[in-house]
């Protein structure tokens, strides 16, 4: 399959050459690069946001700051940056982008203008993000920016923050819909739905989602800005509105966002789990029909958000049955994560340790969710650093740790080169202890009663589990630094310096790795790829080989 | 691989997305161009129509809403039964204070809450919710209650609704403090100056709203007894419960308004699945004229 | 044929098991035990209920752990060519695959809820006795009113043994009261009224603190909660009362001298 145009011998795809083809490409690949490059710089930043934050925090009394507004700034930089920022560009851009299409065999996305438009808008919205630290009103309302307070003064640039939401939406949108068409309209001959590997399936459920909730977030954040700036008054209880219904609209779409980056990282894991194990995905269907039923159960859940916002004592109950009811496709994503351990033959390699470190962690995040969902438990942990280590353990912990696992992954078909494999292991290790040292004392902090949100704890100060969780969190933090540095060296390294890569390094099945002969530019296959009825990208025995079709006669024109 | 687009053409249709994200953040910036903000919380209530400061009149809402009606008053009814307040709860309950003596805004307020009553369709009085009107004029006895009623055009009232007389000054005081009801006895006029205003309160006696005389209308009392009915509204009426909160309190006006946001997010939903099947139609088509050669990528 | 329908049939059972833990809970209380909740404070009864959850969770966890730790190590890669080889499901083991780890989690996760719903009711049911207390939150203050013309700022006090209910609204923003070691809290906002309430049953004090971020100073808008014998909490209140009339009645007359100012003020114009 080598000789084609175009190709390198190690399967990566060429490069553009000049910068002007870099810029403006409509190229799924180059697009997915720059998805990456944008998610990986506001992962710097945020995570410096929250560097400072857990310096700050360290001990009781200022440390660094004793400015509530500039601490607050660093709170919503970290929260919302990360997560518009970061995890939904790396994981609805980056892979989608990049991996999904060759894993389908399309020779693009279904409509590559509206995927460059996409990642311009990502960049504008990061940048206008950015805009944040050097402006003198900055918002600081929270990435959740509810009513009244980011409609008061007190919040600074609410129209920054509308703005960064509405620009991060609609990219998020129009990626939406071109990678839900690509995965439904441009997979190749003869692949089946049930012959999509789980990124791909788990992709396309997180944007199915992303489009139905995303415009409802949007609206009902430009309605605070209409609010603020016009006098509107739709969440001012003096004119009529109700200041509650913003919570609501916020978690109607912020809740299923958790499932949008909880499945692509799930997915990610779900490949490099088989790739490890050379097994089959365990109960493939059923995991498929699990990913597909976290649309409807991901839809009402939203309320647990609210238990303590003075909803109805019946509405708290019942919506407290259907939260927990998102248990059983979750469980059975896990139960065929580890079936497909069994009887498998198990590599550790260095995206491996990446992915079991998530998997392990997202256990643990996974069950410290069950007793959020139960309103009464939650009077008593709601807005405390329970929720808080909560939700780092699954969405920030696990996610990043899926994300660096996916970026090893498809380290070689990005660069043509591998990782150093002890380097790789080692930033896991590093990762995976100081994440546990950051987040677990917290859980414990909470349960002793202390708050989200806080610059101090001052009320705390005679409380021996909150001031040495948060010390021990503190130290960490410093080793979640050196590994991540340790992991960029990696990086840089592996880009320069590490050993060249074969074409299919971890022995997937995939076609991303299968059909080496992508070219340069747009089209990735020279003639379209097709595969056997009985192909399936997670059979590791006798598995018919993707074909290409034969050139057709007009292909000289 | 020839494309079947000339590389200008193409070159100028890939600078289109970079156009319009320019400007998408000119934009912004004209957006972020800091305004004022518009955030007051404070009430500021209409007065009663009367001559005098209406401030004095002014409910503070935020201060009493949601306060508790003590259940455990004593009042006598006009055949001089005496009962306790907390037998009317159970159900929601609309609390009036007039004086039986009064020529005008009193029979007005009672008058004019029982005709928007007979509007109100869905509720029966009696069955669903509760009326009682209460005395502040520790003069009055049953027999002023009587020709009060008469006046009113009432011989008996309707099952649900009674009328009562408090006979002790400091009760009454507690009573009209508890619901922030203020009046004053005007020697010159030989009148009561006081607010046309009457609470809703909730089947335990918590106050849930104010209504104005020549405000409220039908559909704002039927709003505000479902409202009140809150936690306990029962599975049958979960329409009432859905239309309920459709609406929020405006107020500076008195009245319940559409909440637009609920809305606004429909149409977001709306606009999520038509932009699903929109695109899921184009691409349809697209990868068709893909497979026939008719296009390239 | 026979075998078939046999399993069909058991995995038809395994519908039911959900319902086994509910039933066991349902009969196991009584309602006369449940009316006073065995004797349990609120904060008590959630102490209990959290550590069955978190007892619940570890089992979990801890089941699933080890089943993967095992094949972890059992099926490490030996051979460069080593393949996996897990066996392929039939249609039928594949729904029993489905149904049968559905039926366990949902079983567990309505064994729990039950739990977690005997607790709601007894959180969000206030004992008729108890006393009011309005609280009005503002950037950055919790505001006590005892309903008799005292007020307080930042510091609460209520007598021992005695159920208060907070009924609770904001001048401003949302902001969100949370008494430590009571596990009570409810957001507050402008334009509703929301309300929770606690059991003091022990003397001495606790956080009173603010969980829904509020600006600037969020993590400053802390206070205490006092509980008092009930004879000091009389004697303070006595106290506090003759404060308050004392200071209203300043306010009549300062009101009073600035009327008769106003009053001079406009005779002068006439003038």
């Amino acid at each position: 399959m080598s000789g084609f145009m175009g190709h390198e011998p190690n399967g990566r795809p060429g490069w553009p050459k000049t910068a002007r083809e870099w810029l403006f490409t409509v190229d799924h690949k180059v697009i997915g690069v720059w998805y990456l490059i944008g998610s990986l710089a506001s992962f710097a930043v945020a995570g410096l946001a929250a560097t400072l934050m857990r310096i700050e925090l360290g001990s009781v009394g200022p440390d660094i700051t004793s400015d509530g507004n500039i601490y607050n700034l660093w709170l919503t930089m970290h929260g919302a940056v990360m997560i518009l920022g970061f995890q939904i560009p790396a994981l609805l851009g980056f892979v989608a982008n990049y991996a999904v299409p060759i894993m389908v065999g399309a020779k693009d996305m279904a409509f590559p203008r509206v995927n460059a438009f996409s990642v311009w808008l990502l960049w504008s919205g990061i940048l206008i993000a950015l805009a944040n630290l050097v402006i003198p009103d900055h918002f600081n309302g929270m990435w959740t920016g509810y009513p009244p307070y980011s409609t008061s003064d007190a919040a600074g640039n609410t129209a920054l923050y509308t703005m960064v939401v509405v620009v991060l939406g609609m990219s998020s949108v129009f990626g939406a819909v071109n990678l839900a068409c690509t995965v439904a309209f441009m997979r190749c001959k003869g692949m089946g739905w049930f012959q999509m590997p789980l990124t791909v399936w788990t992709v396309f459920t997180a944007n199915i989602i992303q489009l139905i909730f995303v415009p409802v977030l949007a609206a009902s954040v430009i309605l605070l800005s209409l609010d603020k700036y016009l006098g509107f008054g739709f969440y001012n209880p003096e004119t009529g509105g109700d200041v509650l219904l913003y919570q609501n609209l916020f978690w109607f779409y912020s809740h299923p966002a958790v499932y949008v980056i909880l499945l692509p990282f799930m997915g990610i894991m779900f490949e490099i789990f088989s790739v490890s194990a050379k097994n089959m995905v365990f109960s493939y269907k059923s995991a498929v029909y699990a990913i597909l039923a976290f649309i409807p159960a991901g839809g009402d859940v939203w309320v647990h958000h609210a238990f303590v916002a003075g909803l109805p004592d019946w509405l708290r109950v019942l919506m407290s049955f259907t939260t927990l009811l998102i248990s059983l496709p979750f469980g059975l994503l896990m139960l065929s994560l580890v079936g497909t351990l069994y009887k498998g033959a198990i590599r550790y390699s260095g995206p491996m340790m990446w992915a079991l470190g998530a998997w392990m962690i997202l256990i643990f995040g996974a069950l410290t969710g069950i007793p959020n969902a139960l309103s009464a438990i939650d009077y008593g942990i709601s807005d405390s650093y329970v929720i808080m280590s909560h939700f780092h353990y699954v969405m920030a912990v696990s996610g990043s740790m899926a994300t660096f696992a996916g970026i090893f992954y498809w380290f070689p078909k990005l660069t043509g080169r591998i990782c150093n494999e002890t380097m790789t292991k080692l930033s896991a290790i590093g990762f995976f202890i100081g994440m546990n040292t950051v987040m677990g004392p917290l859980y414990f902090a909470g349960i002793a009663g202390m708050p989200r949100r806080y610059m101090d704890y001052q009320q705390f100060a005679d409380n021996a589990v909150i001031v040495g969780a948060q010390h021990w969190s503190t130290i960490g933090l410093y080793i979640t630094f050196l590994s991540v540095l340790l992991m960029v060296v990696t990086w840089i390294h592996g880009m320069l310096k590490g050993e060249k890569s074969s074409q299919n390094p971890w022995g997937s099945q995939s076609l991303e790795w299968t059909s080496t002969a992508l070219i340069a530019g747009q089209g990735n296959f020279p003639t379209p790829v097709e595969v056997a009825e009985d192909w399936h990208p997670y059979r590791y025995i006798d598995n018919p080989k993707p074909t290409f079709q034969p050139a057709p006669a007009s292909a000289g024109h | 691989m020839q494309l079947s687009l000339t590389s200008s053409i193409r070159t100028r249709l890939r600078l289109v997305p970079a156009m319009a994200c320019l400007c998408a953040v000119l934009g912004a910036g004209v957006f972020l161009y800091p305004g004022q903000a518009q955030a007051s919380y404070k009430s500021t209530m209409m007065a009663p129509n009367s001559e005098i400061d209406p401030e004095i009149f002014r409910i503070d809402e935020g201060h009493f809403l949601g306060g508790k009606v003590d259940g455990n008053y004593v009042l006598e009814d006009a055949s001089g039964n005496t009962f306790k307040l907390g037998d009317m709860f159970g159900k929601p309950l609309i609390l009036l204070l007039s004086y039986f003596t009064c020529d005008g805004a009193c029979s007005v307020i009672n008058r004019t809450l029982a005709n928007t009553l007979k509007g109100v369709d869905r509720w029966k009085i009696g069955k669903d919710y509760n009326v009682l009107t209460v005395s502040f004029d520790r003069h009055d006895t049953p027999a002023t209650m009587r020709v009060f009623m008469h006046k009113m055009g009432y011989d008996q009232l309707p099952q649900g609704w009674r009328m009562a007389t408090m006979r002790n000054k400091k009760d009454i005081d507690r009573l009209a403090g508890s619901i922030g009801f203020r009046f004053f006895w005007s020697p010159a006029d030989r009148i009561f100056l006081h607010p046309m205003v009457y609470a809703v309160l909730s089947p335990k006696g918590w106050i849930t709203r104010y209504l104005y005389t020549g405000k409220a209308d039908t559909y704002d009392v039927k709003l505000a007894i479902t409202k009140a009915m809150g936690g306990e509204i029962s599975p049958v009426n979960i329409i009432d419960y859905v239309v309920a909160a459709c609406h929020s309190y405006n107020y500076k006006d008195g009245k319940y308004k559409l909440n637009i946001p609920l809305f606004v997010m429909f149409g977001g939903l709306v606009l999520g699945v038509t932009l699903m099947v929109g695109g899921f139609m184009l691409a349809k088509r697209k990868r068709k004229r893909l497979d026939k050669g008719m296009v390239t990528i | 044929m026979k075998i078939k329908s046999l399993s069909y049939k058991v995995l038809g059972t395994l519908l039911a098991l959900p319902l086994i833990p509910t039933l066991v809970y349902a009969f196991e209380m009584d309602t006369a035990v449940r009316k006073n909740y065995n004797g349990l404070t609120p904060q008590a009864h959630w102490d209990e209920v959290w550590h069955e959850v978190m007892l619940d969770l570890i089992v979990i966890g801890v089941i699933y752990f080890a089943v993967a730790l095992f094949f972890m190590i059992r099926y490490k890669r030996t051979g460069h060519d080593q393949v996996g080889k897990s066996p392929k499901l039939t249609g039928q083991a594949m729904i029993g695959w489905v149904v049968i780890p559905c039926m366990l989690f949902l079983g567990d996760d309505l064994f729990l809820y039950v739990k977690a719903f005997d607790l709601h009711n007894q959180m969000r049911n206030v004992p008729a006795h108890a006393q009011t207390i309005k609280v009005t939150a503002s950037m950055w203050n919790w505001n006590y009113d005892y309903g008799n013309g005292v007020d307080t700022d930042m510091e609460l006090r209520v007598p021992v043994g005695k159920p208060v209910i907070f009924r609770m609204t904001s001048d401003d923003v949302v902001h969100s009261h949370y008494v430590d070691g009571y596990h009570v809290t409810e957001d507050v906002m402008p334009g509703r009224v929301t309300w929770e309430w606690i059991m003091p049953v022990k003397l001495g004090e606790s956080v009173i603190t603010c969980r829904e971020y509020c600006g600037a100073n969020h993590s400053k808008m802390y206070g205490k909660l006092i509980v008092m014998k009930q004879a000091d909490y009389d004697a303070w209140m006595t106290e506090a009362l003759a404060d308050a009339k004392a200071e209203s009645a300043h306010r009549v007359a300062s009101a009073a001298i600035g009327k008769v100012t106003a009053s001079k003020i406009n005779e002068g114009q006439e003038g």
